[in-house]
């Protein structure tokens, strides 16, 4: 009976069934005062959020440091540097979330990344999403539709689970 | 070294056994409308006027679609226009000449044909698609695109010298035209041959027989870097498209096989003929996620039906993807305060209830790993209670550690390859003073690609 008492209920189980997977691409980024793109890819059978971390505030990213990835799916994400970029090699993390509670194990992808500052130079280009389903003007809808509340949520959650990098 | 063909003997044979009016364009398919769009030229290939009057132009439609007027002549190496009612409105271009005699006709856009007959006789004809009896001669030509015409040869290939090539094939005789060119009575006279006063002016029509690759395309996964850069697909097979443009050079001889080599295999594209200089060949070839990221050169090899090959080359780089699956998503269950648990970790990713950390990238990978303290309301548990191991559940390798608030890098090295796997073992630690509760918390796995 005293046994019982001094339970302490942590969570429900340990969850092994999905398996979560990311990807990134290319595995290294050098910068000689010029944008370059991430793919960020979600291999897994579920929608996950990311969100890009640098360890020191030097780049810029477009059209923004997190977002929505289905299934199967991927992100191009533009990165430049910053009028604060200096001369260095730091890391870029990329970190994936799951909608587990409890102890969510996370996944991410750190990026080492060197730069030859200069003057900033402008992004161009474009952005896109795509994904097995739904396609990429659906997808894109998707995500105005869902990145809005997605943040809002997420700052709740931030707060609880996810300091950050 | 390149080769020429001379052409012209067979053409002029050819014009010199043609004694009868021709049929020397077709506009079936219209881009504007079929009513009205629509028109059949004649030509008229002797040195002598040809009396044309009670001529019938057939179609799928009618047997005496259109009927030529009584007293209607064609000068030699004329033209003459015969269009469907409107023509003179309703015609793609408005700069394409009026017909000679509007009459309602119907050519279909497909698996159809004209005929030119005079009484029961037939004097010529053009079929495409799967046409019937008498609508072709031979082997029928391809249907018509939107815009397209049939163009009896040589006509564009050899301008201001007619169309007067009838070997009774279709497929032979004519060729498709991207932009049409009627021509009616008042256009200018089309010979190839003048003869008289014992001189003949021979043409030679000189055609260089290889063939070209106007462009060869692989999709670019990253504009931000010059050249051609292809992205993994992590864990998984990429397929990358390509396409060929190749020009013929010479429409008398046929491409008969587009091949590309990469990486040691080669793969034959599928031709997609866009008109009679020009084809597009498309196809794939296929990379794995654990290719090696670098340069990859294609080869494209053409070889026509004259036996010449032409090869171009490109080059393509393979991006490092770095990439990992790991089969949990959650920590922790029940636990009795003072006690531990632990969950083994294997290299298998289909067993249950253990950890397996997996390389579906190209970059062999270490492992930064971190976590945040685990929180129930005021109750706090140290995150450093949750030991980890990426060598054989064993906790005091150099490859384990407690989990604490910043990153630990754990230089795992895991190669990359069709299954590389890597073990990951937990063990929690509860203290014996920790709070009923339930808990909350994180723990971040961080694939770095190894090396500088």
């Amino acid at each position: 009976m005293r046994f019982c008492i001094l339970l302490i209920l942590f969570l429900t189980s340990i969850e092994f069934a999905s398996a979560q997977a990311i990807g990134v691409s290319p595995a290294r980024l050098d910068f000689e005062n010029a944008q370059r793109q991430l793919t960020i890819f979600n291999p897994s059978d579920e929608i996950v959020y990311f969100s890009i971390h640098p360890e020191k505030p030097w780049f810029e990213f477009k059209p923004s440091s997190q977002g929505l990835i289905h299934a199967g799916g991927n992100a191009k994400i533009l990165v430049r540097p910053s009028s604060a970029a200096q001369t260095g090699e730091i890391m870029i993390y990329v970190k994936a979330y799951n909608n587990r509670t409890g102890v969510p194990v996370n996944l991410g992808i750190g990026i080492k990344t060197s730069v030859k500052a200069d003057k900033p130079s402008k992004i161009t280009g474009s952005f896109s999403l795509a994904g097995r389903k739904p396609d990429k003007l659906i997808g894109s809808l998707i995500i105005i539709a869902v990145v809005g509340p997605g943040l809002y949520l997420w700052s709740k959650f931030d707060k609880k689970t996810c300091p950050q990098l | 070294m390149k080769k020429f063909l001379v052409l012209l003997l067979l053409v002029v044979l050819a014009q010199t056994t043609s004694a009868h009016v021709l049929i020397s364009e077709v506009i079936a398919n219209p881009i504007n409308t079929e009513s009205g769009g629509e028109a059949v030229e004649l030509y008229n290939p002797n040195d002598y006027e040809m009396n044309i009057s009670g001529y019938v132009i057939a179609t799928s439609n009618s047997e005496a679609d259109a009927t030529i007027p009584e007293n209607t002549f064609m000068p030699a190496y004329s033209f003459y226009l015969v269009a469907d009612i409107g023509w003179s409105e309703e015609k793609d271009n408005m700069s394409w000449p009026d017909a000679d005699h509007e009459e309602t006709l119907t050519l279909k856009n497909t698996d159809s044909g004209v005929a030119l007959k005079l009484g029961d006789d037939i004097i010529d004809a053009a079929g495409w698609g799967n046409a019937s009896e008498p609508l072709f001669e031979g082997e029928p030509l391809a249907n018509p695109q939107q815009g397209q015409s049939f163009e009896r040869k040589p006509g564009m290939l050899w301008p201001e010298n007619g169309n007067h090539v009838d070997t009774d094939d279709n497929t032979d005789d004519f060729l498709v035209r991207e932009v049409p060119e009627p021509q009616n009575s008042l256009s200018p006279v089309e010979g190839t041959i003048s003869s008289g006063n014992n001189t003949i002016t021979l043409h030679v029509l000189v055609y260089d027989s290889l063939p070209a690759v106007v462009s060869f395309v692989i999709p670019d996964d990253d504009p931000t870097v010059p050249g051609v850069q292809v992205n993994p697909n992590p864990g998984g097979i990429r397929e990358v498209e390509v396409d060929a443009l190749i020009d013929k050079k010479n429409p008398y001889i046929n491409i008969t096989e587009v091949s590309i080599t990469v990486k040691d295999v080669t793969l034959v594209l599928t031709n997609h003929d866009l008109n009679n200089t020009y084809s597009l060949y498309k196809g794939s070839f296929t990379m794995k996620y654990y290719d090696e990221p670098g340069d990859y050169p294609v080869e494209i090899k053409v070889v026509n039906s004259n036996s010449a090959v032409v090869t171009d080359n490109a080059v393509f780089t393979y991006m490092g993807l770095t990439a990992m699956e790991v089969d949990i998503s959650s920590l922790l269950s029940s636990v009795v305060p003072g006690s531990s648990v632990q969950i083994i970790g294997d290299q298998n990713m289909s067993t249950d209830n253990s950890t397996t950390v997996r390389n579906i990238g190209n970059v062999p990978m270490d492992i930064q790993i971190r976590g945040n303290d685990l929180v129930s309301g005021e109750n706090v548990i140290e995150i450093s209670s949750i030991d980890y191991t990426f060598f054989e559940n064993d906790f005091s390798n150099m490859l384990a550690g407690s989990l604490s608030n910043s990153f630990q890098t754990e230089p795992i090295n895991l190669g990359f390859g069709p299954y590389m796997t890597n073990e990951l073992s937990f063990r929690i630690n509860i203290p014996l003073d920790a709070a009923q509760g339930s808990y909350s918390g994180d723990v971040s796995i961080i694939a770095v690609a190894s090396g500088k």
